[in-house]
């Protein structure tokens, strides 16, 4: 039981872990593609993003470009005339609104009517522009290091984004185009001022990701512009523009062309970024970053994996009840099972015993039949009966003990046992039921009761002795099929009041006289229609038994209760006893002889030789006639003694009869009742000193005959010695 | 039924012959009153000739074999048949006599 218990045990919990790693096997899987494909997914868009926005914004320097191209033809027509130069930059800003100025630089000296510098310049404030001269002494663009960088370079120049100190305090940038006479002398720079906060609202106009942003910056790692509408985004564009500006590997990178990624943390709360950048094609070099966080781009990851992290648990949960359930009901079912069995074995081994305790029938008997029943409605019964032969008695009782199972099994046994008890030595059956009822109420802690009917049928003479407490009456069924039922008194049950009398009563039963006793299981057998079997029918199958042999009744009777009850359960325990009473009548003596003698012990030697002829007749051998001659002698000589009072005279009548086996001497005397076989006889176990004189004859007489047994007939004492001849020495 | 008393070497010998039965027993009794009254001598109980004993002839012999205790003498049974002797065995007597053959 512990093993498989064990096993059982340990298979459910061998399924958990499997179930468990399964299940985290499959979710690693799930996480992992589920995640790569989530960053191709992020670097596709990225990807996309990068290339989108670096269309864009190098279409905004080309545009730029082209616009300083466009007017440069429009300067060179009219170079002879300053002032048209102021109209030629209002031109140029008007060209792009992007444009927050446009200006002609020329070469110091160039117009020597306009001074030594001369630079028109176009300013856009709002909806208007204006246009001054704006080149004096404070502002000598001459000294710029642009100005000389750009004059040498023969191409377009951008400038470093810085921020404009005048106007709208916007990060910008210019764009300067030298252009040159036919010799090659550098005439002026013309450019423009571009917006470059602009630039960054329009690429971070749309984001990939909620929170994901644009940087551009230089090649540097100079920010040309960033989104500047959160604090968080301010923090993090300075890391990465440090990031950028401190790896030269990263610009190199950059030159490639294709978009690199780089990893860091936040400095808001430490998640993990992404930056993914990648060059803007063309002149200037600059550099485009897409910053993403990494809780975002995998947060439907994250979703994902703790919906099946949630899903999992769920699911292992259920199984793990399931199986803790399964586990835990086979357990039951099986520990139920066993305990069952157990129960159902113990009631076996129950059933078997009580079965034992109950007699079948009566050895070979020539006065008397019996037979009985018990059939439990369940494994054991509270119904019983008992019978045996004590001294040419039968005693025989039967009994229902209220209530059924085991409680009123062992109330059955207990009762059955002192019956014994009792009446080993009492032939009265008042007197035991008496007993009975004392020791049933002595010990009566659960208030069971007993009803009891006890017997004592007399072989020799037929005489019934009996005693009834509260049981069913006994059924008297006579040869000639009349069937009526003892008259006996109610009484109390045994086991209810301690000092209940119970009274004695007496029938005599004619040979071949059926005594049926039976419980209220047989009467009260129910069928499917809730009728029940009753007296009736039970009076009529014993009317038409009258011929059946005492063995086939019980099965008989019980083969009809069966038939009647059908498919019903048998509600209550099915009891009965049978005893037919045959008497002596059937054989008749092979002789008789008799003698009367006066109560005088004088007369035993005369009895002595009336015991000894009768001996020879029998054909006793000498051991056997001693026997029979001190039984006899001290039978005879008691009833001398005790049975008529001192000093009168009466008579004792010895009557011998030999039937094939049995030798009976019935003695009867006119005298008081006396029955010496209630007399408790003599202890053999004591010592020489305490050894008192009487009671030994009646020992000698009960150890050396078969059987004694007294009456009390019609105002006689009767008592019969027999002894079984086993050997006789005629042939 | 006979009896026979005699005092052979500190010993007192009585001889009982025949059927010891209910109706002699009072006048055995009478005869072996000396065994009743003996005093510092063993008894010694011949048994070769008695063919019976009822009861009434134990109680004459338990009768004898209490006053020997109380004496401190001795009672023996000599030369038991073995249908007497079942007797004595039925009756318990076996135990308290000593027998000798």
């Amino acid at each position: 039981m512990s093993v498989n218990n064990f096993n059982r045990k340990a298979s459910g919990v061998y399924v958990v872990i499997v179930s468990v790693l399964l299940l985290e096997l499959i979710s690693a899987v799930q996480f992992y593609y589920t995640r790569s494909l989530l960053e191709d997914e992020l670097e596709k868009r990225v990807e996309t993003e990068l290339t989108m926005k670096a269309i864009v914004v190098n279409s905004m320097l080309r545009n730029a470009q082209g616009i300083l191209n466009d007017h440069l033809n429009d300067i060179k027509r009219n170079i002879a005339e300053p002032d048209s130069m102021f109209r030629v930059v209002r031109s140029i800003v008007e060209a792009n609104r992007n444009l927050n100025g446009g200006w002609v630089a020329f070469a110091p000296d160039f117009y020597p009517q306009k001074g030594r510098l001369f630079e028109p310049y176009a300013m856009r404030k709002g909806d208007n522009i204006t246009v001054v001269q704006i080149a004096s002494d404070n502002h000598d663009y001459s000294t710029n290091p642009i100005f000389h960088e750009t004059a040498a370079a023969h191409k377009f120049v951008w400038s470093k984004p810085y921020l404009d100190k005048d106007g709208t305090r916007n990060m910008i940038t210019t764009c300067n185009l030298p252009f040159y006479d036919s010799r090659d002398s550098l005439q002026g720079i013309t450019g423009v001022d571009f917006s470059l906060s602009w630039l960054g609202d329009t690429l971070n106009s749309r984001h990939i990701y909620p929170s994901s942003f644009m940087m551009l910056l230089t090649e540097d790692g100079e920010v040309i512009s960033s989104p500047s509408d959160t604090i968080r985004k301010y923090k993090d564009t300075k890391i990465v523009a440090d990031l950028i500006n401190d790896s030269t590997q990263l610009r190199t990178l950059s030159r490639s062309g294709r978009s690199e990624i780089i990893e860091f943390n936040s400095a808001v709360n430490g998640d993990n970024a992404y930056i993914f950048f990648a060059n803007v094609r063309g002149d200037p070099h600059w550099i485009m970053a897409v910053v993403c966080y990494d809780n975002e781009v995998y947060r439907k990851l994250y979703y994902m994996g703790l919906n099946i992290a949630v899903l999992n648990l769920l699911a292992l949960a259920v199984m793990i009840f399931l199986i803790l359930r399964f586990v835990r009901n086979a357990r039951r079912l099986s520990e139920a099972r066993l305990a069952q069995e157990h129960v159902r074995s113990e009631l076996s081994v129950a059933h078997n015993i009580q079965s034992a305790m109950i007699p079948q029938a009566l050895p070979s008997m020539d006065s008397a039949e019996v037979a009985g029943l018990i059939t439990p409605a369940k494994q054991v019964g509270g119904d019983l009966y008992d019978f045996f032969v004590r001294n040419e008695k039968l005693f025989f009782c039967i009994g229902d003990v209220s209530g059924k199972g085991i409680p009123s099994a062992l109330i059955m046994a207990v009762t059955k046992s002192l019956f014994r008890l009792a009446a080993e030595r009492e032939n009265n059956a008042a007197h035991i039921m008496t007993d009975l009822n004392k020791m049933a109420c002595s010990n009566n802690a659960t208030n069971m009761f007993v009803t009891l009917f006890i017997g004592v049928l007399d072989l020799p003479t037929g005489h019934l002795r009996y005693c009834n407490a509260g049981h069913d009456l006994p059924l008297l069924c006579r040869p000639d099929g009349t069937v009526t039922p003892l008259n006996a008194d109610a009484n109390l049950p045994i086991g209810v009041f301690e000092n209940t009398e119970y009274s004695l009563q007496k029938q005599l039963v004619d040979p071949g006289t059926l005594i049926f006793l039976y419980t209220d299981g047989l009467t009260e057998a129910m069928n499917e229609q809730h009728a029940q079997f009753g007296l009736h029918r039970v009076e009529r199958i014993l009317a038409d038994s009258a011929s059946l042999a005492v063995q086939e009744l019980p099965g008989r009777m019980s083969n009809a209760v069966h038939n009647f009850v059908g498919e019903a359960e048998q509600s209550d325990d099915l009891t009965m006893l049978a005893i037919r009473y045959r008497g002596n009548g059937s054989e008749s003596a092979l002789f008789t002889d008799s003698i009367t003698l006066a109560n005088d012990v004088a007369q035993v030697p005369q009895l002595s030789q009336f015991v000894a002829r009768v001996s020879e007749r029998v054909g006793c051998d000498k051991a056997t006639s001693m026997q029979v001659k001190l039984s006899v002698e001290e039978a005879v000589v008691n009833c001398m003694n005790y049975a008529y009072p001192a000093g009168q005279t009466g008579t004792i009548c010895i009557n011998a009869r030999f039937y094939s086996k049995n030798l009976l001497f019935i003695i009867t005397d006119n005298g008081v009742a006396f029955d010496p076989t209630e007399k408790s006889p003599a202890d053999t176990s004591l010592s020489a000193t305490d050894r008192p004189i009487g009671g030994l004859g009646i020992l000698l007489v009960s150890q050396l005959m078969d059987s004694v047994n007294y009456e009390r007939i019609q105002g006689k004492n009767v008592l019969t010695l027999k002894k079984i001849i086993t050997k006789p020495t005629s042939e | 039924m006979k009896t026979d008393i005699q005092k052979i070497n500190g010993k007192i010998i009585a001889t009982l012959v025949g059927e010891l039965d209910t109706a002699a027993a009072s006048q055995v009794e009478k005869e072996l009153q000396p065994l009743f009254e003996a005093k510092g001598e063993n008894i010694v109980i011949e048994c070769e000739g008695l063919e019976y004993i009822s009861s009434s002839g134990l109680r004459i012999l338990l009768g004898i074999l209490k006053n020997a205790i109380a004496n401190g003498d001795s009672v023996v049974m000599s030369h038991v048949n073995d249908d007497i002797k079942n007797v004595f065995r039925l009756t318990g007597f076996i135990n308290l006599f000593k027998f000798e053959d």
